[in-house]
């Protein structure tokens, strides 16, 4: 479908300005599911239309994180992965996110919850929750949004899309705003896997801006989908962790692990150490983002409230311009990283970093692939009170491509009514083209729909 | 974890808290600490592991740059400085 449509761009087949004016258009009708936080008014069309999360640095537009603090903030430098696409997309907008990818819902924004595309009452999954949405709806053929934790992993589950976390160190952060960074990522998103292999093989490569990047030898991810060299990839399904999965999302997943039973050699077993990987991931972001959350302070940026003096001045700006999420988030960063408390709380932590990387180092060792549902529940509804523990257990699965820096893409693999249900394919370091190949050949099994 | 505690984090993360926002905030914060108890259970076997690789400091280095585009980001200017109340 991508690739189709990468083609006809290509050679003049599609006018694209009237393909882009036709998506902006959608964007307009569509406005109720608040996926955008900006429209780019520029005339420049370069290639397709791509959508990039509202943490991601496009020079000289409105680049909020979608928090009040930074409502007015102005890029003055571009992302080194926006640079890399400047002259191959045409950016349609800014989409929304919870605020500084701080969430798993899309309900965090500053700027209005953002809504399903498939049932409007229901959340997107986040945090690049407008991405998810304008890709389901047709606002865009391409979407660029951060993964930290599963923030690209989720809406595409909860969408209906595709989207991949990249090995940590695959793709450029220079330009991207922290939320855990030592496991924030830039993902591409699409409607198929083509279109995701696509956008990564733009965006991939060393930085000197970010010196965690790596060299890689794979160029064109795109073009290698087909050379799947694995006869029967074998595969791991956390067993333990698979019942802890809502009914009907499971009955989807282990429908379609039974269609792939003659092509895939699947093993489920029970490793108990990976049930440390949501607590140990979020004392350890709870640290590093109290810190990272220390320059929003209405001097070094943000928006500011007067007062007398400078204290009053950070103190009452931070204040009114910082959410809930955001400032408990700040708080038990703070507490947990107090002298007195760093070796209970987030040493522990890292501790449980060390034991799930060394369960999943073992697992690969044996393995090529770990396959899950790439969240436990299906979406739910904008409105139910949802308590922050429950929310953050919804990253039981995205988590564990995170805590090993591993590859993950998240393809549709079903629906349980008219919600699609997403299905989690994780790979060894640096293994993503392999994880491509494999989303490739499942979908062209069951189809991008699943 | 008492709200006076709270109070103080609040202080040192420079966030002006009111009454309400710390009761609100305070069973969240003991459940969330409650939940990530699970922890205690990794044994003494396990280290922390400091991964060199994530903590470079790079070489700074002159770029250009429009300065107007960061200057305009200011919340408050007098020609090119930033503006800020009195500190003494």
């Amino acid at each position: 479908m991508t690739g189709e449509i990468i083609t006809k761009i290509r050679n003049g087949n599609i006018d694209l300005e009237e393909r882009i004016s036709s998506q902006m258009k959608r964007i307009k009708k569509f406005h109720e599911f608040n996926a955008f936080t900006s429209v780019n008014r520029s005339k420049n069309i370069n290639g397709p239309s791509l959508a990039i999360k509202d943490n991601i640095l496009v020079k000289g537009m409105k680049s909020t994180g979608s928090s009040k603090i930074l409502e007015n903030y102005k890029a003055p430098y571009d992302a080194t992965a926006v640079e890399k696409i400047r002259d191959d997309f045409t950016i349609i907008g800014k989409t929304s996110n919870d605020s500084f990818g701080a969430g798993g819902s899309g309900t965090n924004s500053d700027f209005g919850p953002v809504r399903n595309p498939h049932d409007k009452e229901r959340i997107p999954g986040g945090s690049s929750s407008g991405n998810g949405v304008a890709l389901a709806l047709d606002m865009c053929d391409f979407a660029l949004g951060s993964d930290t934790f599963g923030s690209v992993r989720a809406p595409a589950s909860f969408c209906g899309v595709v989207g991949m976390r990249p090995t940590y160190g695959l793709v450029s952060r220079y330009g991207l705003m922290d939320l855990c960074m030592s496991m924030d990522t830039i993902g591409p998103m699409a409607k198929d896997v083509y279109g995701v292999a696509y956008l990564l093989s733009k965006i991939a490569g060393k930085d000197k801006r970010d010196l965690n990047t790596e060299t890689s030898n794979i160029k064109n991810y795109h073009e290698r989908l087909e050379d799947f060299d694995l006869d029967k990839p074998r595969v791991f399904i956390p067993k333990n962790l698979f019942s802890k999965v809502d009914d009907q999302v499971l009955g989807v997943v282990n429908k379609k692990l039974k269609d792939l039973r003659g092509f895939l050699d699947i093993s489920r077993k029970r490793i108990e150490e990976l049930e440390y990987t949501v607590p140990s991931y979020y004392l350890t972001m709870f640290a590093e983002f109290s810190s990272a959350m220390q320059k929003y302070d209405g001097v070094t940026y943000g928006e500011r409230e007067d007062s007398k003096n400078v204290y009053g001045m950070v103190s009452r700006s931070r204040d009114k311009y910082l959410n809930k999420e955001l400032k408990r988030r700040i708080i038990l960063g703070t507490y947990i990283t107090l002298k007195e408390n760093k070796e209970k709380w987030y040493r522990q932590a890292l501790k449980g970093i060390s034991c799930v990387k060394e369960s999943l180092n073992k697992i690969f060792q044996d393995y090529d692939f770990i396959i899950t549902p790439t969240m436990p529940t299906l979406p739910w509804k904008i409105h139910d009170k949802i308590s922050p523990i429950d929310e953050y257990k919804m990253d039981l699965f995205t988590g564990l491509a995170s805590m090993g820096d591993l590859p993950a893409i998240s393809i549709p693999c079903g629906k349980v009514k008219e919600l699609p249900v997403g299905m989690q394919i994780i790979g060894d370091k640096f293994e993503d083209l392999k994880v491509l190949q494999l989303a490739h050949k499942i979908e062209e099994r069951c189809g991008c729909d699943g | 974890m008492e709200d006076k505690m709270i109070e103080k984090l609040a202080k040192f993360s420079k966030i002006g808290l009111s009454r309400e926002e710390i009761a609100d905030m305070e069973d969240e914060i003991n459940s969330i600490l409650e939940w990530a108890e699970k922890l205690e259970e990794i044994g003494e076997e396990w280290s922390f592991e400091y991964d060199e690789k994530k903590s470079f400091i790079r070489e700074d280095e002159i770029v250009e740059c429009e300065s107007e585009s960061i200057l305009n980001n200011f919340p408050e200017r007098e020609n090119r400085f930033l503006k800020v109340p009195r500190n003494l």
